[in-house]
């Protein structure tokens, strides 16, 4: 990684003592002892925003579909290409193996083909004329900065993917959890797509910098993903600024499943693994808790899929983790077992901590560790799902499904119930379209500023 | 469950352990690089005291197996019987999770004769139940006397935490409530009420031990011990101690106050009241065990460190265990437990207290600890697992502060 990191185009860290330690510790992981990423001080963060302002009003005038084919192919092309020679870094700042990058990689780029971004823009009724009447109205966002949660990847790609449609400059902040992404995907595309590189620089800041306002405070936008504290944190930061920029949170949220009795199949098994198995089991679209309706073959069915996941685990392993995530696996394998000695839990399947599952004795809540874990809730009517979760129906992403032989109005009315913001067949509930509305926001409008109100009469 | 309780297995295993207990050393004397050394105890001497330990650990197990129904089915879903297990370290470890969720205990309840309850502040506390107090009383005076008062018969004790009385279910209460008692002057007394400290009598009582040169020994939760060092501070109460005077400090901050790390709070100890920090002696236990563990240095201060180079040269966040209360670390991946002093990744730590006789010997807490020289130190808690659905972390939330 020695050199790799200051050749990047326009990656800067604020001064104040540079990162802070969880983002040294993972670049120095990364063998990057020395770290060059050069400072920016925050009396240059404006001359800054200047030349990507200038960068996106060149990419701006490029008509919006010949954007969309630009932005698309180039992407097209980086999926074929996987992760390349970023894999092995990648895989060490991810924290997932190396096979674990690879599907990462694939399930990031695959959603966004030409036709797939069209119609996330049409949905919300942004044509080219649209978009010029946005702009002379003054609604379109010129500035925006990401700060994101690095929990996964397909969040860094999504959020510059918007704003490069919408034309604006834009920072983002990568996370210390996960801070190389952003910045590969910036020097790929700084050898693809120069002008759209051009208007996106990565900034990492401690987030008790105060310089770090500097940046906040010149952006029309402010899109922040982190834990409900974090982004209610940083919500209440951004407000207090002199000229406050819109703010989209994107706070906690999981995902689970709903299966029939009827798609109780080795393949409905296979593809829910799948979806567990990418990430780790650690985005906001990993299922975690499935609900089963109960039948004869549950417990079959519940092998099948702790199968599936010794399949994953042995040709995608999961990414090593740290002795305390692993200690705090075991206690929650540990705490089942007492469930399971108390009648509460009905059966575990398991392969040391690598992955678990568990099915319930009865319809209820359990909490999952994440890391590849799952639990399998047994249920007699659709009803009792809402009841089981209860205020944990809030936070709902989304729903994995395989309704096999359930009446439409039956559909309809549990997912009316649930109201997840994304719903897919399982085996693909990763693999989220930009026109997805994650947290219930809508993509585009959500960084548009509101239309103005009409005059009182 | 035998008819007529305590039956005669019940009392031939407490008077074993009652027997064994009352003998083996309480508590290291010394910061050895071997636990041999720690116990001041020849190799062979050693041995055999571990050969005991195994052979009443196997037999209170197999006890325990029969007799605790939710630990039976547990150790069961492991595949582990007294028939499979020939080793005290093969025993399973319940986790103490069990004793929030169930009843744990290996007797009748109308032979029940205390409870403790855990401080836990969601859901339903866990429960000590116990159907005799002897070895809980024995392991608990050998443990206190070895570490605080190794030198003295009584001392003049503040108690900085609720009377007992006030609250019967608290083990830390019952705790000092029985220190008073066996080790007590007749001054000795509490200083909350209703769970305020009652600072100006206190503030009282240590300008009494400064004017008339009388050791004291404060014994109190860390939260407790942070209200009176504010006291101190805010009425300008700052005392020098006699020398002689102690400071026993247990159970956490628990977010009840400001946190302090145990150095800095022996540091603000020394500075308000002149104790040192070497007096300053901190607890580690739990309500699920009958023992606890505490730390040497004023053991070490007070008589010294057979060892002329010691293992371990600060002693104030390294555990001395008596010889009846194994600390053990739980391998991750295998769920097998190691001696803690053993090499190895941090872990889950599990404690083996031959003490608890009336609900389960080996249990798994949430605690994480590292070898440390021949015993471990501790780590922090483990991560409670809820639904937070997708794995984000909190590192924007320093912003807030």
């Amino acid at each position: 990684m020695n050199g790799m990191v200051s050749n990047l185009p326009r990656i800067y860290r604020l001064p104040h003592g540079c990162f802070d330690a969880a983002t040294h510790a993972r670049w120095c992981a990364l063998g990057d002892t020395e770290l060059q990423v050069p400072i920016l001080e925050a009396a240059s963060v404006e001359a800054m925003w200047r030349e990507l302002d200038a960068a996106a009003t060149v990419w701006r005038a490029v008509p919006l579909e010949e954007r969309i084919e630009i932005l698309a192919r180039a992407l097209d092309a980086l999926r074929l290409r996987g992760p390349g020679v970023w894999r092995e870094a990648l895989s060490r700042s991810a924290g997932l193996s190396a096979a674990g990058i690879d599907a990462a990689w694939d399930v990031t780029f695959a959603p966004h083909g030409i036709e797939a971004v069209r119609t996330a823009l049409a949905r919300e009724g942004l044509d080219a004329a649209c978009l010029a009447g946005l702009e002379d109205a003054g609604r379109l966002p010129h500035r925006i900065v990401h700060v994101v949660a690095g929990n996964v990847l397909p969040p860094v790609l999504v959020t510059l993917l918007r704003g490069w449609l919408l034309g604006a400059a834009q920072w983002l902040r990568p996370a210390a959890r996960e801070p190389l992404f952003a910045a590969c995907l910036l020097a790929e595309l700084a050898e693809r797509v120069p002008n759209v590189a051009a208007c996106t620089a990565l900034l990492w800041w401690p987030h008790e910098d105060p310089a770090a306002m500097s940046v906040f405070g010149s952006a029309d936008v402010v899109t922040v993903q982190g834990d409900d504290a974090s982004v209610e944190s940083l919500r209440a930061h951004v407000a207090a600024l002199p000229h406050p920029p819109r703010f989209v949170g994107y706070g906690a949220r999981w995902s689970g499943a709903v299966v029939s009795r009827a798609a109780q199949t080795p393949a409905t098994a296979a593809a829910l693994a799948q979806d567990v198995a990418l990430f780790d089991q650690q985005g906001c679209l990993s299922p975690t808790i499935v609900f089963a309706e109960h039948g004869a073959r549950l417990d079959e069915w519940c092998a099948r899929l702790a199968g599936a996941l010794a399949d994953c685990e042995a040709r995608m392993p999961r990414g090593a983790i740290d002795p305390v995530a692993r200690a705090a696996l075991r206690h929650w394998h540990e705490d089942v077992r007492v469930e399971l000695a108390l009648g509460e839990v009905e059966a575990i399947w398991e392969e040391a901590t690598r992955w678990g599952v568990i099915r319930l004795a009865r319809c209820g809540f359990h909490d999952t560790p994440l890391d590849r874990h799952v639990v399998v809730v047994p249920f007699a009517e659709s009803g009792e799902i809402a009841d089981a979760l209860g205020v944990r129906l809030a936070k709902l992403q989304g729903l994995g499904v395989a309704l096999d032989g359930w009446e439409e109005s039956e559909r309809l009315r549990l997912l009316a119930e649930l109201r997840p913001t994304r719903v897919a067949a399982v085996g693909t509930l990763q693999s989220a379209p930009l026109a997805w509305a994650q947290d219930h926001h809508p993509p585009f409008a959500s960084l548009l500023a509101p239309a103005p109100a009409a005059p009182a009469h | 469950m035998p008819a007529n309780y305590p039956d005669a297995e019940t009392r031939r295993l407490d008077a074993a352990l009652l027997d064994w207990i009352d003998t083996v050393p309480a508590g290291f004397t010394s910061a050895g690089r071997t636990r041999a050394e720690c116990y001041g105890l020849e190799q062979r001497a050693f041995d055999a005291m571990e050969q005991r330990f195994e052979t009443l650990a196997l037999d209170l197990f197999a006890y325990q197996f029969e007799r605790v129904e939710v630990y039976g089915a547990y150790a069961r879903a492991l595949g582990r019987t007294p028939n499979s297990v020939r080793r005290a370290h093969d025993v399973p470890a319940l986790p103490v999770e069990a004793l929030r969720r169930t009843r744990v205990a290996g007797f009748p309840q109308a032979a029940a004769c205390a409870q403790f309850h855990t401080s836990g502040t969601t859901g339903a506390p866990g429960v000590l139940h116990l159907d005799s107090l002897a070895l809980y009383d024995l392991a608990l005076s050998r443990g206190f006397a070895h570490h605080v008062i190794p030198d003295l018969d009584r001392m003049h004790i503040l108690l900085l935490a609720p009377a007992w009385q006030e609250t019967p279910h608290s083990s830390l209460a019952y705790m000092l409530e029985r220190v008073r008692q066996r080790w007590g002057t007749a001054a000795s007394d509490s200083y909350v009420r209703g769970g305020r400290l009652r600072w100006p009598e206190l503030q009282r009582t240590l300008a009494h031990a400064v004017a008339s040169d009388e050791p004291v020994c404060i014994l109190g939760t860390a939260f407790a011990l942070v209200e009176m060092l504010e006291a101190c501070e805010q009425t300008g109460g700052s005392v020098c101690l006699p020398p002689g005077s102690r400071v026993f400090e247990t159970g956490g901050m628990k977010g009840r106050r400001r946190e302090l790390s145990r150095a800095r709070l022996r540091h603000e100890l020394e500075q308000h009241l002149g104790v040192p920090a070497s007096h300053v002696v901190s607890e580690y236990g739990m309500t699920e065990l009958a023992s606890q563990y505490y730390t040497l240095s004023l053991r070490l201060a007070l008589l010294g460190d057979a060892n002329r180079a010691p293992a371990i040269a600060d002693t104030t966040e390294w555990w001395s265990a008596p010889m009846w209360l194994h600390p053990r670390i739980m391998d991750a991946e295998t769920g097998a437990c190691r001696r803690a002093e053993s090499p190895g990744d941090p872990g889950l730590l599990t404690h083996h207290d031959l003490g608890n006789r009336s609900s389960v010997a080996h249990v798994l807490c949430a605690d994480l600890g590292a070898p440390r020289g021949a015993s471990f130190e501790l780590r922090g808690r483990c991560p409670r697992a809820d639904l937070r659905g997708c794995g984000l972390v909190d590192e924007h939330r320093s912003a807030a502060n």
